[in-house]
């Protein structure tokens, strides 16, 4: 399943060259982007059972790092990327730790704190844009790779993806895997038989935040654009929502689930739907109406997500 | 006479009721030592200290001559404390193999290894094998924790606790609820391992208690109020005293 | 903000559920009162419609959602509830228009009254009474009555509680409706002196948790002086922090930073006493 999907991916572009619908290479860009940060938050909330509320943090500590890192004029990638990723890992320390004191209920309401705390500083610095945000003056370079052409960044958006998502499934295999799912099923038992749950752990949130902070990288080079918008706890719940969505702990499931969702807010927001009674235009109109709701019901009733459910259909044929 | 644990005045409170009262115990080297007492004696507590979940108001704790009174958990666990659990507590989603091989896995150095296959470890696949073989689940390997029978999963935990290649067992009732065939073969297993580890046994049921202990001591309000060699208790006054009411003990 | 802070705690601590919709009953309260208000002209009948209305949307929302979530992880009460933030908050929207209303104040409150010399508004004075005053009376409700005995059993052993004849689901539905009535109380209060608005009712939300986890999680004493010392803090940093920076650095760097950290001093507040005591200041003692 992942290789037709990743095929589908990787002709698209084609096709919407081809039919002049350019803007959707740019919309996908954004949902591949947007995808790695769910498939980032699902290493922390999926496989080590981690809920944070609060992952739209390390979004914008990848873009604003770049954002103010090219006002000094720095605008290689990897220079950028290799910034980005050390403040991460810093923040991620720090808040992972005070975090990790708690758990459940707790640990939720925290990282939602923190990711909050994050948000008001960023709007604070009023010189990097405040609440308006800041913009980008141009993508970053990458040697030869022009990123400023829309169809070379979807391309290099899709390798990275690509290549975190083989890591994920390497990694889910791996000791390191089998460790952190043994702590979100049975922690109590984990710590009886000899492992320090608290590094691992650590070390997974850790991860997870790095790649929110990659995500956050791209998203500011997409838009050429940070905003503070980012950082908000509305797109900490948006993660979370894919995750689920698309099948908690599972590979390829935060990807589809980010698909979808953003796939539903595209179409509700952009189109009239054919309803009677004006309905359609009222939805379109108050498309967040309908998207709490969703949000709602698959709270209430998911299981196992969309690949859980492809799954399934595998195994029964 | 060397003690390999050696427990001494331990107290815990919880509010305002001891239920460890300055409690003094000693165990050697490779026996099997049974503690028994009436429901409330504090027995899960003691065990609970001794696995190091639960911190003692004061009192020690000495294990192979380290005091490991207030060492957390895990780094008990890696020296060889291995404990099993009353209510059944393993990884519901994950096979029985999988399951052992989180506990071998656990002593197997480090774990920050993202790019390896677990499943394909031998070295921790066959430590796993041996546990398995040992308790008899060998047939139910590859079946999920959460669809295995009430006496399956107690075998599992035994599997659990032996892959930790442990020096000193501490097993919670690890009969309870098992039926006749179960808890026999858990007895056969038992007595095999006798010798070549220390264990600490709770139990009720008091057939098996007098089949395998080496030594009895007899827990009540928090104390030993008696400890030594099965005959010398199954006759103590004391004993008989704090059991009227309780079958089984006059066998 | 205590009143919101009691609320939710005890729908949290009690009930084990994480609701972040409190602050959507927030908002509602806070609309209710302002429309009650503005057809009225009666204080009373703004306080009744918020709290009504608050209570009112708690019974349903409980009936039609929270009861099945009870049982359910804290991941997917999480996300139903953040659902129901984003339905509401759209929802205020299409009621009320996507600009703040104004929320009229009671005229009997609406003049300053000397304390130590500094002229305070004698409304703020009423918010800082009525919050004594729930505080007091859910204390005293918890700790010494025999209802309030029942839920605090019905929260440590619920199947216990059960067994004994206890209609535990009745017992959540009040609870729940109780929180919510709080929630919209809160509302109400806050409406004349914050702009009533569409998502008005998570940032607030957001400090709330800072409160309930700085205290401690289900202990209302927890609540109480959470609220206050996380309040005092806020209000020093935002006073204080500015002066400070302006002393020390150049003008340039204290206008930079200075919101920024004044913002922030409440989470590091919260940061340091989690770093310490990982159950709050004053946690809930589990027999």
């Amino acid at each position: 399943m992942g290789i037709a999907t990743f095929a589908l991916f990787a002709l698209f572009p084609l096709f919407a060259n081809l039919t002049g619908q350019e803007y959707y290479v740019t919309f996908l860009t954004r949902v591949l982007i947007i995808g790695l940060a769910a498939i980032g938050l699902n290493i922390a909330l999926g496989y080590a059972g981690m809920v944070s509320f609060g992952h739209s943090l390390y979004i914008g500590v990848g873009a604003y790092t770049v954002a103010i890192v090219s006002e000094f004029g720095i605008s290689n990638a990897a220079l950028q990327l290799g910034i980005a990723v050390v403040t991460g890992v810093t923040i991620s320390l720090i808040v992972g730790l005070v975090c990790l004191r708690t758990s459940g209920v707790a640990f939720i309401m925290i990282t939602l704190a923190f990711a909050q705390m994050f948000y008001y500083v960023v709007v604070g610095l009023k010189q990097y844009g405040g609440d308006d945000g800041m913009s980008l003056a141009s993508r970053s370079t990458l040697g030869a790779l022009d990123l400023e052409n829309n169809n070379v960044f979807y391309y290099f958006c899709l390798v990275i993806v690509s290549l975190v998502i083989w890591c994920v499934y390497r990694m889910s295999k791996s000791r390191f895997g089998s460790v952190i799912r043994g702590c979100k099923l049975n922690e109590r038992r984990m710590v009886a038989i000899g492992f320090g749950t608290l590094r691992y752990k650590l070390l997974a949130y850790v991860i997870s935040a790095e790649v929110c902070v990659v995500a956050g990288f791209l998203l500011a080079n997409l838009a050429k654009f940070s905003s503070p918008s980012y950082l908000h706890w509305s797109m900490s719940g948006e993660l979370i929502v894919m995750v689920v969505l698309g099948g908690i702990g599972t590979v390829l499931g935060p990807l589809l689930g980010a698909i979808s969702l953003l796939f539903l807010e595209e179409v509700l927001a952009n189109f009239v739907l054919p309803l009677p009674f004006g309905f359609g235009s009222f939805i379109q109109s108050h498309w967040m109406l309908l998207i709490g709701l969703f949000i709602v019901i698959i709270g209430l009733r998911v299981q196992h997500g969309l690949a859980g459910f492809i799954n399934r259909r595998n195994q029964d044929v | 006479m060397n003690s390999f644990l050696e427990i001494k005045r331990l107290t815990k409170r919880f509010r305002g009721i001891a239920a460890s009262d300055g409690l003094d115990l000693k165990v050697t080297r490779g026996e099997l030592h049974a503690i028994i007492g009436p429901n409330g004696a504090g027995k899960t507590t003691l065990i609970g200290q001794l696995s190091g979940e639960i911190a003692p108001d004061s009192g020690s704790i000495a294990f192979d001559g380290l005091d490991i009174t207030y060492m957390p958990v895990h780094k008990r666990a890696l020296l060889g404390v291995a404990r099993s659990y009353q209510i059944t507590s393993v990884f519901e989603e994950l096979t029985v193999l999988q399951n052992v091989v989180l506990s071998v896995q656990a002593r197997s150095g480090h774990s920050f290894d993202f790019f390896g296959e677990v499943a394909q470890e031998g070295k921790l696949l066959e430590p796993a094998f041996q546990a398995i073989e040992a308790v008899g689940l060998s047939e139910s390997m590859n079946q999920p924790a959460a669809l295995l029978a009430h006496g399956a999963r107690r075998q599992l935990e035994l599997a659990m606790v032996l892959a930790m290649s442990p020096k000193l067992l501490l097993l919670d009732e690890p009969m309870a609820g098992t039926s006749l065939t179960e808890s026999k073969q858990i007895v056969r297993l038992l007595k095999k391992l006798r010798g070549t580890m220390t264990i600490v046994l709770i139990e009720h049921d008091m057939q098996a208690v007098f089949e395998l202990a080496d030594r009895i001591s007899v827990l009540v309000y928090g104390k030993v109020i008696a400890s030594g060699h099965p005959d010398e208790i199954r006759l103590d006054q004391r004993v008989i005293e704090a059991y009227i009411g309780e079958e089984g003990l006059v066998s | 903000m205590f009143l919101l802070s009691a609320g939710l705690t005890l729908v949290f601590g009690i009930m084990n559920f994480i609701n972040l919709a409190h602050g959507s009953l927030f908002m509602m309260g806070a609309y209710f009162a302002a429309s009650a208000f503005a057809a009225t002209d009666s204080f009373s009948a703004a306080m009744l419609a918020g709290v009504g209305g608050g209570a009112l949307i708690g019974v349903i929302v409980e009936r039609l959602i929270v009861a099945q979530m009870y049982e359910r992880s804290h991941l997917n009460q999480v996300l139903v509830t953040f659902g129901l933030v984003l339905f509401f908050n759209e929802l205020a929207r299409i009621l009320w228009g996507a600009a703040s209303i104004h929320a009229g104040s009671p005229k009997a409150f609406s003049n300053s009254v000397e304390i130590f010399g500094n002229p305070y508004p004698s409304y703020r004075l009423l918010i800082i009474a009525l919050s004594f005053a729930v505080a007091t009376g859910l204390y005293f409700f918890i700790c010494h009555t025999r209802l309030g005995m029942l839920v605090r059993a019905s929260a440590s052993r619920s199947d216990i509680a059960s067994a004994m004849g206890v209609n535990v689901v009745l017992l959540k539905r009040c609870l729940f409706a109780f929180g919510a009535a709080l929630a919209g109380l809160a509302g109400v209060m806050a409406g004349p002196i914050t702009s009533v608005q569409p998502g008005m009712g998570e940032p607030i939300l957001i400090m709330t948790l800072v409160v309930i986890v700085t205290g401690g999680i289900g202990s209302i004493r927890g609540a109480f002086f959470g609220a206050m010392v996380i309040g005092i803090a806020d209000t020093v940093g935002r006073v204080y922090i500015p002066m400070l920076l302006r002393e020390t650095f150049e003008r340039s760097v204290a206008q930079a930073i200075g919101p920024a950290l004044a913002s922030i001093m409440i989470y590091l507040l919260m940061a340091c006493v989690l770093a310490l005591r990982p159950q709050g200041l004053f946690p809930v003692k589990h027999g």
